[in-house]
């Protein structure tokens, strides 16, 4: 069932990370198809090199952000050592994953005070797992209660995170809106939560609308390397 | 045509204006909601490109203000996102068109040729 959660939670998120993506892509191509056209147009012209020069910059710029997407998507396999995250850069990352679903549903996300980023700020391990349980308690919230207006994100303690339902008109922005809220083949209540923390090896805590869980107790589920020294670099690209 | 074009990706919106440019078309670039509704408010324009997330309010809601608050003829209303149209959310039917990042550009020369077309 773990894994199940797991996918649904993926299939989610899936549209903010495609669109991330979309965004690099877009720009290159309309990069190449202007190059394309100015050639076309003005095959007997001097070039401007500087210009031509501005937009190589450009489209090599949005290459690098397309890799960068591309190796972002590890982020979501369990089975890869990572170099752990903060809590903050968690948060951030989770929340603007979901912001946009939220928000077409008229649904809030906001981050406590404590969470943003510090010098010095420890790394929890398991990085790939904390993402999935930090979807899971917004989505579990999403699904389970009614009129949800906003989901506040508050630090607890020093290791651990809390999430807290706050009522409220959440109307869909437009009304397909709602589709969007659940393109979900599974909801994610107390049970499924529970499943996909048991899976992680994540002590959680579900209070009526609120949800807790400890950021160090989520397992690192990477298969043991012989060679530490090597396991945090990713192969360039 | 006319174009506004709504867009707070800058790279993106400034070279959809040079290719509009280039296609024998005018075009603005802005890149927040509000900012999209002052131009509008003292310019006509023929057609609309929106991006749908936009960091001020959801493009949708240009959409809508765009429509309403139209002199005359409401401009051509195209959405533009990263997400594909069932998850954008436009079921009020505000868009005349929806087109998904990365845009196809033989697809956006046609949308904005059929009205002059006709």
């Amino acid at each position: 069932m773990a894994a199940g959660v797991r996918h649904e939670l993926l299939t989610r998120a899936l549209p903010a990370l495609r669109h991330e993506m979309a965004a690099p892509v877009s720009v290159i191509r309309m990069g190449v198809l202007l190059l394309k056209r100015q050639l076309a147009n003005g095959a007997d012209a001097k070039p401007d090199t500087a210009a031509l020069a501005e937009r190589v910059a450009l489209i090599e710029d949005q290459v690098a952000a397309l890799a960068g997407g591309v190796r972002s998507l590890r982020d979501w396999e369990l089975a890869t050592h990572d170099d752990g995250i903060t809590r903050s850069a968690l948060v951030a990352q989770c929340a603007t994953l979901m912001r946009v679903a939220f928000e077409l549903n008229g649904i809030g996300l906001r981050l406590g005070d404590g969470l943003a980023p510090v010098d010095g700020e420890p790394r929890f391990p398991a990085a790939a797992a904390l993402r999935y349980m930090v979807l899971g308690a917004l989505g579990h919230l999403h699904d389970s209660v009614p009129n949800l207006g906003e989901i506040r994100v508050e630090a607890d303690g020093g290791d651990a995170l809390r999430f807290v339902a706050c009522h409220g008109a959440s109307e869909p922005v437009e009304p397909i809106a709602g589709a969007h809220r659940a393109p979900r083949a599974l909801a994610i209540d107390a049970i499924a939560l529970q499943a996909l923390a048991d899976g992680l090896g994540c002590a959680v805590t579900v209070e009526g609308e609120s949800v807790r869980f400890g950021l160090g107790t989520a397992m690192d589920t990477a298969p043991a390397e012989p060679d530490r020294s090597s396991a945090t670099s990713r192969p360039a690209t | 045509m006319n174009v506004l074009i709504v867009d707070d990706n800058h790279a993106a919106a400034d070279l959809l204006q040079e290719l509009l440019v280039l296609q024998d078309h005018t075009a603005c670039c802005t890149y927040t909601g509000q900012q999209a509704l002052d131009v509008a408010a003292h310019q006509r324009f023929d057609a609309a490109l929106v991006d749908l997330t936009l960091p001020d309010f959801p493009g949708t809601e240009v959409a809508r203000q765009l429509r309403a608050g139209a002199r005359g003829e409401p401009p051509l209303l195209v959405a533009i996102s990263g997400y594909a149209a069932d998850e954008a959310g436009d079921a009020a039917g505000l868009f005349d068109h929806h087109l998904q990042k990365p845009i196809d550009f033989d697809a956006l020369d046609r949308i904005l040729a059929r009205p002059l077309a006709g």
